[in-house]
This record gives C-alpha cells, structure tokens and sequence, in this order.
C-alpha cells in the first residue's frame, strides 16, 4: 500500500512540473447532442455514447419530498428497480436493483459510484446531484471489470460554472403519515371472534355473554378496555422541514459549488419527551455540507476539489427497536388492559408490556452518524507530448460513521383484576429501575482509493479518437462493534485498472472496446485479477445523407454492446471469504468423562475451491434512440444477460460416500432478459404554455439455468428453471365447504382439518397434502415489471408535474401477526370479519377461525398470496413562479411556490390492508408539504 | 508515443505494487490442524460426533417408531413415509449415509495424518521429564488412532446393516478423483473389513478409562461390534438371498459359505466380551436409560449428548406442560409383555382371555411399566388419562394414537417450564445386549448349550426384575423363539427391532401387519375398558430388506450397483 502512495506522490510532483504549454485539440462541435454523458471513470458527449445508461437530472428528484435520496428514485430511471421498505425516517432506504437480479449468489447489490469513487448516495439532497446515471450493459460496466455485473449507479454532483454568483435558496414544509396501518378488532369483536375460533375447536369460550356485553358497551373501560394502541402510540401526521442554499459561480480560474442543506422529520411515534424527560422525541435530521471547487492552476493544470458530508442525528423513544414496537403493536390484544389503570399505573400483563409504558419510561435510544466524501484530483493537459493527451490523479477518502448512545431502564406495570368483595387488585409486572447508558454500539465504513488516468483525445479530420487507461486501487473497510468474524473485520482490497477507445467516424459510426482489469484478495494469489473486455458500436443513421434533414426522422442512432463483466461479491457471509484455502473449522462438541465434559472438534470444514473465481455474465445489448419531428422521443434498449460461474454446491457432481463437505464451485449459471423502453412527448417550447409526457416501462426476467441442484423426490419442487427466489408453499385450492368434501378429499396431514379449513392440492396424487405437495406458487416479491408516467405542464407562471409508478409481475404474501388470528395469543385483523362460517360458507375470504396458530390454515400457501401489482402516484407538484417584473421588484431573479404531494395513493389488491411494498413495521408514509424556491 | 508507453507502464507498475500478497487466516489451515496435539486431540473427538444419535433419529421420532414397537404422533414427521412405502432412493427419511461417510472420512483422515503430529517440543528435549511426556503422548497418539479406527468400522457396520456392502473408501478422495470408478465392495469384503479393523483396534485399545476420558473407544466396544458385525454376517438376511428375487449381484447383499462356522465366531466374540469381566447387569432398570447411566458398568459403549429437554419435550405426553406425544408404543409391544402367573411361571398375554382382556395390564414383566406409560398410572404427579375425553386422551389434539405413551429414555423429573434438562447418553452397546447375542449364536451351532438359558435368564432376573425362569428342555426353535422374545422386551426402543426384524428375515411379515394401538374407555361404574384397535397401515416389501443407495450417488458414480428392487 505505502508504495502506491509514493507512486502516486510521484506522479502528482511529475503532473506538476510539466506544467509547461502546449497546442490546443479542437473538438468540433459536429452535433447539437452535445450534451455530456456521465460514464464509468469519465465522460462522452452524448451522441458518442454505445452503451446502454439512462438517466435521471438532480432538478426531477426534487419532486419527491424524502429525507433520503433513494426514495426519489421511483420510476426515474429505466432499468432500475427500486423496492421501499420502512419508511422510518433514517433507515428507509429503498432495495435497488439494476435490470432486475442476475445471480443466485449473496452479493446482489448495486456497485454505488459517487463522482468516481465508491460511496454511500442516500444521504445526498437533490439540489446537490447534478444527474444520477444507471450503467446497464456491458460496454458501460466492463470498465469496473468483477465489480460492475450487478449494475452501476453513478451519481453526480453539481459543479461550478463560469459565470455570476447564482445564489438558490429553497424551503420546504410538510406533514408526513401512514399511508396505511394495519388494521385490527376492537374488544367486542375480538373477544366474540376468539369465542368462536375456541369453540371450533371444541374448547369452552374464554368471554361470557356478560363480559361481550361489557366490551361491546364499553361501559368500564378498565376491566373491559377497548384501546386501539396504534391510536396510543401513533400521530397521525407529523412534521417534516428541509432548508437548501446553495451557491454556484466562478470565473475563468476558479469555479465552485458550495451546498448547505438541513433536513429534519419528526418519527410517528407520539411527542414521548414532552411527557417524560427520560424519554425523548422521535427525531430525525441531517445536515448536509459540500463544496465542489474546480481550479485551473495553469493553463495545463486543473485542480478539482470535492468535499461532500453530512451530519446526521437520530432519537426513539424507548430502549428498543422500532420493529419490536411495531410487533407489539400488532400482537397486543386489544382487551389485555387499559392504558392506564384507575390508580395512574402503568396496564400490562405477564406476556405483554405496555406500549405507552415502552415509550415513556424504557429510556431513550440515539444515534448519530456522520459521512464524509472528499476528492482531491489534478488534471495535467500533455499537449507537449502528444495533442490532446491528459493525464490526471485523484485520492478519495470516503466514510461513515455511526455511534450509537442508549439509555435503558424498566418500569412496573400492573394487571388489574377485580376481588369478589367488588376492590380492585393490582398484579405487578416488571419493576422500576434506574437509567443505564450504554454508548459502546457503533458502525462504519470506510474507503481509501486512488486512482490514475492517462486520457487522449483529438479529432483528425472526420476520425475522431478518444483513449482513456486508469489504475485503481482501493481499500474497503466495514465493521461494527458487533464484527466478530476476523474474514469480515480485515479490509477488502481492490486494484486493477481499465480503458476506454473510442473511435468515431464523421460522428457517424462509432465503435467503442473497453476493459477492467481488476483483482481482490479473496481469491488464491494467482487467480486474483481478471480481465473484462466490451465492444460496442454505434450508427447515428440520422447523420446519413438519405435521412439528413429529414423532416421527419431529426435523430436514430442504433448501438448494440457485447462483452463480459464480473462480480466479485462472492461470499457476502465472513466465513466464506478465502475459499481458496482449506480450513479446519470447530465442529459440534462431544462429551466425555464421568461428569459429561464437554470437549472441543475440529474438522476439515468444506473443500477448499482453491479456483474460486468472480461470477462472470456476458451480456448482450442492442437498442436504438430515435428522435421524431424534434418533439417525440423513443428509446428502446433489448437485454440478453447470462451470469455464470456463480457459486453452487456440487450436489451432482461429489458424491456423499467422499465424507467431504462439499465446497462451493463456480458452477452456477443464470439467465437474465429483458429490455427497457422510454416514450416521451416534448411540446415546442413556448412562454405561455409547454408540457412534456413521459413512459417508460422496464422488464427484466430471470432464470435459474444450473444450480448443480440435489435430487428432489418430485419435479416441480425443482429450482432450476425457475425465477430466482421463486416461492414455494402448498397451492390452495379454496376452502373446506363441508365434512363429505373433506371425507373424499386426499388428507391434509398438518392438522385436523374441518369444514371451512384451507384445502391444498395434492401435487403428488399420494393421496395425502403433506410438505412433499410444495410447489412452486406465485410469483418471486421482486417485480419483473415496472412502468411509470410522468407529465408536466407550465402555463404561464403556474407548472404542474406528477409521476405515478407502478410494478406488476410480482407476489405480496400475508402472512404474521398482521392477518393470521389469534396467533401466539395475539389479536385478530380486521380480514378475519369475512371468515368461514357455516352460514357465510359461500362469500367467505378467511378460513375458520382457530384460537392458535392452526398448521393447516397459516401454513405458507397460495391462499395468502396476493397480486402485487400496483400503481402509487410518488408525486404530485403545483407550483407558480413570480413573474420577471414581480421579481425584479423585489431584487431576485426568480421565485416559485409550490405545493407537494409526495407517495399520495396506491392502486392495488391489498384490500387496503397493507401497503404493496412495505408489509410489516413502521409502515410507507405519505408525505404533504408547501414549498418555496428563491433564485439570487 | 514512447512517453505514452512509459507513463502508460507507470498506471500498470502502480496497479501491481498495492500489497495484494497478503494471505490472512482466520480458521486452523491444515497443517495447523494436523501437526498439532492439542488440534489432533480435537480432531479425534470430532469423529465422535457423527455416532447418530438415536433420540430424535428419524425427523423428530425415534427409530422405534419405524417399527412395531411404536409409531409418532406428528401426522406430518417423515417416519410415517417410511412405514407406509412412500420412499425411495430421492426420500429417504432415515438417510444416514452422507453422514456415517462424513465420519469415516474424518476418521481416514486422522489415520493419515496422526504420524505427523509435531511432538519435537518434548522429542528434542533431553529433560527426563519431558521425555516421558513425549513416550506419553506418542502413547496417546497411538491409542487415538485405534479409536477413529474403530469409530470408522462402526460407521460402516452401520452402513452395511442398512445397505448391504458398500464402497469402502480407504483413503480421504480428493475432488479430481475418478468417482466413476467407484464401486460397492462385496458384503463379505465389507465383513472382513469390519472384522480385521477390529481386531487391530481391539489388539490396543484399553479395557477401562480414567474418569475424565470415560466415554471413549474401549477394547469391550470394539469387541462388542466385532460381535454384533458376525451376528449380523450369521444371521438370515444375509446367508439367503431368495427375497432379492433373482438378483445378479449377490455377493453385495450376501454371503457364501459356512454359516455355522460364521454362528460359531459370533457366539465367540460376545463371550470374548463377556469374559472381560469388566461388565455386570445394572440394578435398576429405568435408571438404565436416563441421567448418568454412562457410568453404569452395563454400558459397554454409549454416545454422548449435551443437557437438553429436547426429547421430554416431545415425547410428555400432550396433557402435560409443553409435552408433544412424540413417539408411542403400540398395542403390539405391549402384548409382548409376558403375563406373571407365578414366580415360576408366565404366559402370553391374550386377548380372548377374559382375565387378561379385563386387566390388562395387571401381574405384567415390570419391564412394561418401566418402558410405557399406561392409561391411569402415576406419572409427574397425576395419574395419566388416555380415555376419551381424558386429558391426555382421544380429543385432545396431538394425543397418543396407540393409547400408550413413552416411558423408557423419558426423564420424568424434569420441569420444562422452568428450562429444566438432564444429559442423555444413547447406548450403542450394553451388556444385556451382549448376553442375548451370545445365546442367539450360541443357539444355532451348539443347541442345549447350558450357557444359553444361563444367560437369557440373567438378562430375566435383573434385580427388580426378576422374571421368572425359562424352563429347561426347550428345542433349538423354541429357544430361538425365547431368545427373540426376550430380545424384543429387554431392548424396546433401542432400535435393534427393526433391524432384528430383518435379520431374521421376517419384516415381510411383521412390519407388513398393522399396528394397533388401544381404546380406552372409562367406565360410569367406575374403571375402565380397553379394546385394540388398528391404529395404521404398514407397507414392508421385500427390497426394504435393504435400504436403496441415494440416487444421487449412482449418477455420481454409475458402477455402484442399486439394491434390488429399488
């Protein structure tokens, strides 16, 4: 590592002292697309450009109201599947996939590159993002050789200009809420419910009429409560700022872009620190700092500095996590026991406390986090040596993190009962105790890399000519105070290298060969670096004289990309790590001696696979970009993915009678298709009214080709073949609609079964529904599908804009506490209304109820599959913009109002009992604010 | 253009100069394992490990419940496949043959490596106290690669009783090895194999241990396989070939040649045992089989386990705190029970006999009350209600099928609610086994041997036992019918039915029946009524004799020969 450092100490002092003269590369402006394209480790105009990437510009992410930059993503990009999860504020990053999933192996996500260097991206605003770029295919990924098979998303920030000071200014305020909470019984219903799921299994009731009658009056809310503890627990809306001002200038020799951002947003958990000083708010809020300055040191020497970073601070009621408060939320019955009892203490019982009592007095749990991304890079022109030659050097240090500071105590809790002589007793649970800080917990990661670039470009007559060759090198680092695994705790290396030649004719035909030459320590010495070529070419057929000026076609350019990429995120567990080498793990212990001792095992743990290699997929990309009467646009990319030497246990191929455990062999095979298409509509641009439409809609299918699979006892419980993570349970077949049906039916060996139970299909026709009838049902929960439509219009000062998204091609399954009754004595959703009884046998939509977990009904089957598909309006934006005259008058140069709606609906088959994406826990929120963007 | 290629080579010398050489370890590598003794020791006791278990041997159920001592009360546990035909060579529910290979590969391992163990420390040290450190430990070493030999004979003893010959793969195969080649060696090659490795290890091992190494490989263990291996090379099964129904390949599921001199070496070997001196019936027969019985000199060989409350938990029965069923006797095992009429004098238990049909479970072996809970006993602190609508009867869900549950291996003291465990060992051999192996051979080559109901009836007359004699003057086929009557009481539960079944060549019959359970109902006059009942189907074909090879296997390795009929 040292020697790198002074290599490239050299070469800064070489770039430095060459600082002399030299010739000038005239680029010619042969095309108006000339707009510059983002690549991987540089940048083409964008009618060079072979690849397949699209596109998203910071300005369109701004529509989206989030404190996290992924959430802004949504339908944006073509290509990229964004999958929400919670939508706490802090961790709600969303899953992103590039052309869907093409391995079978752990590392499955996205390689992230900010401004050149790989980093985190979610805590970036939108006014900070000059354009965020998807390299899909290979000519735009070979370049980042056994790191780029997953997809590339590159962002980046904005820089300087030359010019005045513009100085932005832009506030934003709203209330964000649930989109939807899960829905569950009131005490009434609860108890008559669990009656019945108790009688139906032949016990007595719990509730006697007297005890419903009590609920369903609620005539004494302590003995008989009725609390809806969502309500108890939960705002309805809570409040959400962002404040942006930014700066962007610069004059001949400097140009800079300096960014201060605050975002905050209140949790949905009540005002906790108001009532309790132990406690605290729930609260999130992020600082973000940047200043991105380019400098011509000389005429031949640029500078270019990037400092990126953010602050961020989190605060929860309660010593525990969020997902532990919203499974309480959704078990605790709502009759356990009153808020509070009559003498102010704390309700509880012995198997629930007290969600209020968990807010207000377990304590409070903060963390603080912290990014910082930095870039020093000097670009040196080599004119003297050759024209249009360049060489340039860049450090990064990029890191994270996150300290965490919990304070814990417990509190009493008391059940209340009532004696025969009508006094009331309290039972007490758990006991008070002081506070307890813990502040050890911490996270992090960091990365150090250097890079190197040698870059050519110089036009000859019609031949253009542009080579780029860089060296990378980089140490990953990323551990927590929990990392106990050394695999994991030792930094990750990557160096290699790649290069870029373009080679374009009277920018007509263009013809691209790139490379990535990278290597990683994780595999044996000399197996370690692979190479990773693409060729790609290009016809702008609009340049051609037959469709020159053509009043019709005004731009076609057709590409098409073939070459190999390669991921390297192999063995995402720590044990994995080095599978070159044989290990001899410990193994189960043994006992030994009169008093049963226990003594220790080692043993030869799996095979080494002393090959092991990257998984690699050749793709194959064509496309073609088309222009129409300079208003329609068409985009259209086709994609033929095939991912192998993906990691497989060789199942077929070692035989068990070898005593081995097998090892993992780079045997695997994937395939991936699938293709992206984008529609747009500009109108002429006019003062007084212009508007766009947008569609885009992107596929991607996969399939497990060879898994080195074992032997199942029957064919259709095969994976080969199949979508990756393809479900499988038992296929419902309906409901039970009487004991003759049962009688004639093959037996369902989980449980007893009775009318109104859940009857499966007998995949085997062995005559009995037991774990060998699991098949294939549904489909996978990533979607193969996703389109959107986005529009915007400007009339006169007012604008519009709104993007609905949508995803079909997938499966929702309800499942847990939030629709199976009465499990693990928890309470019972409101879906259990429609249940089966003997008079609602026909329009029944639940099974019969059972008062536990009943093992035929809740087993995972189709029955609680769903239709994933959905459309959900992400945005919806108004906005009036002040006229020239109005603001001259008050000495800006422009300003706008705007109200946002930011994931306002969902369209979809949930029934409205869930939301299509995020299932369980904090729930996806909607977002509605009131904005103003003042322009210096 | 030569500058290009000079700061072209510069990115490149720069790329390789980053410390990519590094090579971390963070697990013992080989030669770690294998040349230290601390790592040789653990190596050794991994072998251990890979003795099956037997307490929840067959997806949550015991072995037992793959035989007609018992069947499960999950409907959807994997054992009720095997008892109803529904397996083969994909689904196998009783799979061991991946693991007892495992074993045997750790134990070929060991053998390989244990002579490079690096004892120079004490070797090279002329100190007399170090030198008798290393005559120690070269000593240790020794003896530790006679108990992975013998560990690895009993996995293929294991293999061979449910496959017939297998390959015996004498060396760790490594991944480029030509696995086509493979083939299944004669079951008189696996026999002879079993043998010869026995008699090495047996020429080393020692008879007892110190307390702290208790449990491990013994010359009576080693010993004891010898014997059951003969046994199992004498018996029916494998001297008679007719079930596999034209078979071309015999010689893996059978053997040639003199039988009696084959009984002879049987009976040889468990007196070689007996004669050791060092083993003596226990005293308390449910002792036997719960808690510290590893120390119990009946015990000539026993897996260890941890403390757990794994097994109670399945197998309480369901009325009681977190119980499960699990595995319950049958009506069948019961009836095996002689009846006591006097301390002379028992007879069979009948049905039809009013007195016995009335009682049923009155003046019994107590050797049944010791092995199954029956309806109305005592047991953790309440009589036990199999009756309809009882507590732990017919209505209940995930009640007892068979109207009995387990008590023989059940530790009934313990309180689950309050995490309560207790260890159990699972007895690979002991010596009541012994005996009745002993009479057995000893019945077919030499009949009214005096030792043959000397034997059988110690095993009859444990203390708190105390069953009555055999009379004298039985024939040879009678004495047979005792000895597998007795073998059949003594070691219920054992897993030794099934394959006794087989060996005797009579599962066609047997396992091919139905099991009964019974119903039990109480009385308004009080007491109760007990009527058999047939609690399920059982499937045994005639190529069940020997488990299928996995399939899996065979496309591996083409020349391993499929047993008959799968």
């Amino acid at each position: 590592m040292k020697n790198s450092i002074y290599i490239y100490i050299l070469l800064l002092i070489l770039l430095i002292h060459t600082d002399k003269i030299y010739g000038q590369v005239i680029v010619k402006d042969t095309l108006a697309l000339n707009e510059i394209q983002p690549i991987g480790f540089g940048q083409q105009p964008k009618w060079m450009v072979t690849s397949s990437i699209s596109q998203v510009k910071g300005e369109e992410l701004q529509y989206a109201f989030t404190s996290n930059l992924a959430n802004s993503l949504y339908g944006r990009i073509p290509g990229l599947t964004v999958m929400q999860g919670s939508g706490e504020p802090g961790v709600d990053s969303p899953g992103l996939f590039s052309r869907g999933v093409g391995t079978f192996g752990p590392g499955r996500d996205i390689l992230v590159i900010v401004d050149g260097f790989e980093s985190s991206f979610e805590q970036l605003v939108p006014a900070e993002i000059a354009s965020i770029s998807l390299l899909k295919d290979a000519s735009a990924t070979a370049i980042f050789g056994n790191r780029g098979a997953n997809g590339v998303l590159m962002i980046t920030t904005k820089r300087g200009h030359e010019g005045p000071l513009v100085v932005n200014f832009r506030t934003q305020h709203g209330f964000h809420s649930a989109q939807r909470l899960p829905k569950f019984l009131g005490s009434y219903d609860y108890a008559s419910l669990l009656n019945e799921g108790l009688a139906n299994e032949g016990s007595s009731p719990r509730y006697s009429e007297e005890e419903l009658e009590n609920y369903r009056t609620g005539s004494d809310p302590f003995l008989y409560p009725n609390v809806n503890w969502q309500e108890e627990i939960l705002r309805n809306t809570a409040y959400m700022a962002n404040y942006n001002l930014n700066f962007k200038g610069g004059n001949e020799s400097v140009r800079y872009f300096v960014l201060l951002n605050s975002i905050s947003s209140e949790g949905l958990y009540i005002k906790a620190g108001d009532m309790e000083e132990e406690s605290t708010n729930s609260t999130y809020s992020r600082f973000n700092f940047r200043s991105n300055v380019d400098i011509d040191i000389s005429d031949r020497l640029m500078a270019t500095l990037i400092l990126g970073g953010s602050v961020e601070n989190k605060a929860n009621p309660a010593g525990r996590t969020t997902g532990g408060m919203f499974n309480t939320l959704s078990s605790l019955p709502p009759n356990s026991f009153p808020v509070y009892n009559p003498d102010g203490s704390f309700g509880g019982s012995s198997a629930f406390s007290n969600p209020l009592g968990d807010l207000l007095q377990t304590g409070s749990h903060l963390s603080n986090g912290r990014t910082l991304q930095s870039t020093l890079k000097l670009t040196q022109q080599l004119d003297q040596i050759a024209r249009g030659l360049s060489i340039s050097g860049a450090v990064s240090f990029n890191n994270y993190f996150r300290s965490y500071s919990i304070k814990s105590k417990q509190y009493e809790r008391y059940a209340l009962s009532r004696n025969d002589e009508g006094e009331d007793t309290y039972n007490r649970f758990g006991q008070n105790t002081s506070l307890v800080g813990s502040e050890g917990d911490s996270e992090q990661w960091r990365n150090v890399i250097f890079q190197g670039f040698m870059n050519y470009d110089r036009t000859f007559g019609k031949h253009g000519l542009n080579g780029m060759l860089m060296a990378h090198s980089e140490t990953f680092t990323n551990i927590s105070s929990e990392t106990t695994n050394a695999n994991l705790s030792f930094p990750f290396n990557h160096v290699g290298g790649g290069g870029r030649f373009t080679y374009s004719n009277d920018a007509k035909y263009i013809a691209e060969f790139s490379f990535g030459y990278m290597g990683s320590e994780n595999f044996a010495k000399d197996s370690r670096f692979g190479f990773f070529p693409a060729g790609s070419l290009g016809w702008i057929v609009s340049q051609e004289s037959f469709l020159k000026n053509n009043p019709t076609v005004s731009f076609l350019k057709l590409r098409s990309s073939y070459g190999l990429v390669g991921n390297n995120r192999i063995s995402e567990g720590g044990p994995n790590r080095f599978l070159f080498d044989q290990r001899f793990p410990y193994t189960a212990s043994y006992y030994l001696g009169n008093t049963n001792n226990v003594v220790s095992g080692i043993a030869e743990g799996p095979l080494a696979n002393p090959g092991v290699t990257w998984e690699k997929e050749s793709r194959f990309n064509v496309g073609f970009e088309m222009t129409l009467f300079d208003r329609f646009d068409l985009i259209v990319d086709v994609f033929d993915h095939n991912r192998f030497d993906i990691l497989a246990t060789p199942n077929r191929t070692i035989p068990q009678y070898s005593g081995v455990v097998r090892p993992l062999l780079n045997e695997g095979e994937m395939r991936n298709r699938g293709g992206e298409m984008t529609l747009r509509y500009t109108s002429k641009p006019s003062a007084k009214f212009s508007y766009f439409v947008e569609a885009n809609t992107w596929y991607a299918q996969n399939e497990i080709v060879f898994m080195s699979e074992q032997l199942r006892p029957f064919d259709y419980q095969n994976r080969t073949g199949m979508p990756l993570d393809q479900p499988f349970g038992l296929r419902a077949v309906g409901l039970f609609a009487s004991q003759a049906e049962i009688d004639s039916s093959p037996a369902h060996l989980f449980a007893p079964v009775k009318p109104g139970d859940v009857r499966y299909e007998d995949m085997n026709q062995d005559g009995v529904v037991d774990q060998n009838d699991v098949a294939p049902v549904g489909k996978p929960g990533l979607p193969t599908t996703t389109f959107s439509f986005q529009s915007g219009l400007k009339f006169k000062g007012f604008d519009m804009n709104f993007m609905l998204q949508g995803v079909t091609g997938n499966s929702v399954y309800l499942g847990g506490l939030n629709f199976h009754a009465f499990q693990n004595n928890g309470q019972a959703p409101a879906m259990a209304l429609d249940r089966w009884t003997p008079e609602t046998a026909g329009s029944a939509t639940y099974p019969r109820l059972s008062a536990s977990n009943n093992l035929n009904n809740y087993r995972f089957s189709s029955f609680w599959q769903r239709d994933g598909t959905f459309m959900k309006m992400r945005n919806l934006e108004f906005g009036y913009s002040l006229s020239e005259s109005m603001s001259e008058r008050l000495r800006i140069t422009s300003a706008r109002l705007f109200v946002n709606g930011t994931n306002l609906f969902s369209l979809d088959r949930m029934d409205g009992y869930r939301d299509p994406e995020t299932g369980f826990g904090y729930p996806a929120m909607r977002t509605l604010s009131l904005g103003a963007s003042f322009q210096f | 253009m030569k500058n290009l290629l000079y700061i072209g080579s510069l990115f490149f010398i720069s790329v390789s100069c980053i410390d990519m050489e590094r090579e971390l370890t963070t697990e013992f590598t080989e030669s770690q394992a294998k040349t230290t003794y601390d790592n040789s020791l653990a190596r050794v006791n991994s072998i251990y490990t890979d003795i099956p278990g037997g307490y929840l041997q067959i997806d949550g159920a015991m072995a037992a419940a793959n035989s007609d001592e018992a069947t499960h009360t999950l409907e959807t546990s994997a054992v009720h496949r095997l008892n109803n035909g529904s397996w083969n060579s994909v689904d196998n529910p009783d799979n061991l043959w991946g693991g007892l290979y495992r074993g045997i590969r750790k134990a070929t391992q060991f053998l390989e490596s244990s002579d490079s163990i690096n004892l120079d420390e004490y070797r090279l040290n002329p100190a007399p106290s170090a030198q008798s450190v290393y005559e120690t430990r070269l000593a240790e070493i020794t003896r530790w690669k006679n108990e992975a030999r013998f560990l690895r004979a009993y996995f293929y003893f294991e293999l061979i009783k449910r496959y017939g010959g297998v390959p015996i793969i004498s060396e760790s195969l490594d991944l480029d090895h030509d696995f086509g080649s493979i083939e299944r060696n004669t079951l008189l090659e696996c026999i002879n194999y079993i043998i010869s490795e026995c008699d090495l290890a047996a020429a080393s091992l020692p008879v007892t241990y110190p307390n702290l190494e208790m449990g491990r490989a013994t010359k009576g263990a080693v010993l004891s396989l010898k014997a059951k291996t003969l046994l199992l090379a004498a018996s029916e099964l494998f001297n008679n070939p007719a079930w596999a129904g034209g078979y071309d390949r015999s010689e893996l599921i059978a053997l040639n040649g003199d039988r009696q001199a084959r009984w002879k070496e049987a009976a040889d070997a468990a007196k070689e045992v007996i004669d050791l001196s060092v083993y003596a019936l226990h005293n308390n027969y449910r002792n036997l089989f719960i808690n510290n019985s590893f120390t119990f000199s009946e015990i000539i060989f026993t897996r260890r386990n941890s403390s757990s409350s794994e097994f109670e938990v399945a197998n309480y029965p369901i009325g009681y705190d977190l119980g499960n069923s699990g595995t319950t006797p049958s009506q069948g095992l019961v009836d095996a029970y002689e009846v006591v009429v006097s301390s002379t004098q028992t007879e069979p238990f009948d049905w039809n006999n009013p007195s016995h049909a009335n009682n049923p479970y009155s003046n019994r072996d107590p050797r049944l009350g010791l092995s199954v809970i029956l309806n109305n006993s005592w047991y953790k602190g309440r009589n036990v209600e199999i009756w309809s609508g009882g507590r732990d009867g017919p209505g209940v869900v995930n009640a007892t099928r068979t109207g009995y549950y387990l008590k023989k291996y059940v530790n009934e003291n313990l309180n689950l609610l309050q995490g309560g465990t207790s260890v159990k060992s699972w007895h690979i051999f002991r010596l009541a086994d012994t005996y009745l192996s002993y009479a057995e051979a000893l019945n077919e080559y030499n009949p009214g041997n005096p030792e043959i109901l000397a034997y059988i009836n110690m095993v009859r007359r444990r203390p708190g036992i105390n069953m009555p004699r055999i009379p004298q003057g039985l024939d040879q086929d009678e004495m047979r019918n005792r000895i597998r009557h007795e073998r059949r009481v003594e070691l219920a539960f054992e897993d030794h039915r099934r394959w006794d079944l087989r060996r005797w060549m009579v599962a066609e019959e047997i396992l091919d029946s139905p099991l009964q359970g019974v119903e039990v109902t109480r009385l308004e006059a009080g007491g109760f009524s007990y009527t058999p009942f047939i609690s399920e189907n059982r499937v045994f074909d005639a190529n069940m004799y020997l488990y299928p090879i996995p399939l899996e296997e065979i496309l591996i390795s083409p020349n391993i020969r499929q047993n008959p009929g799968w």
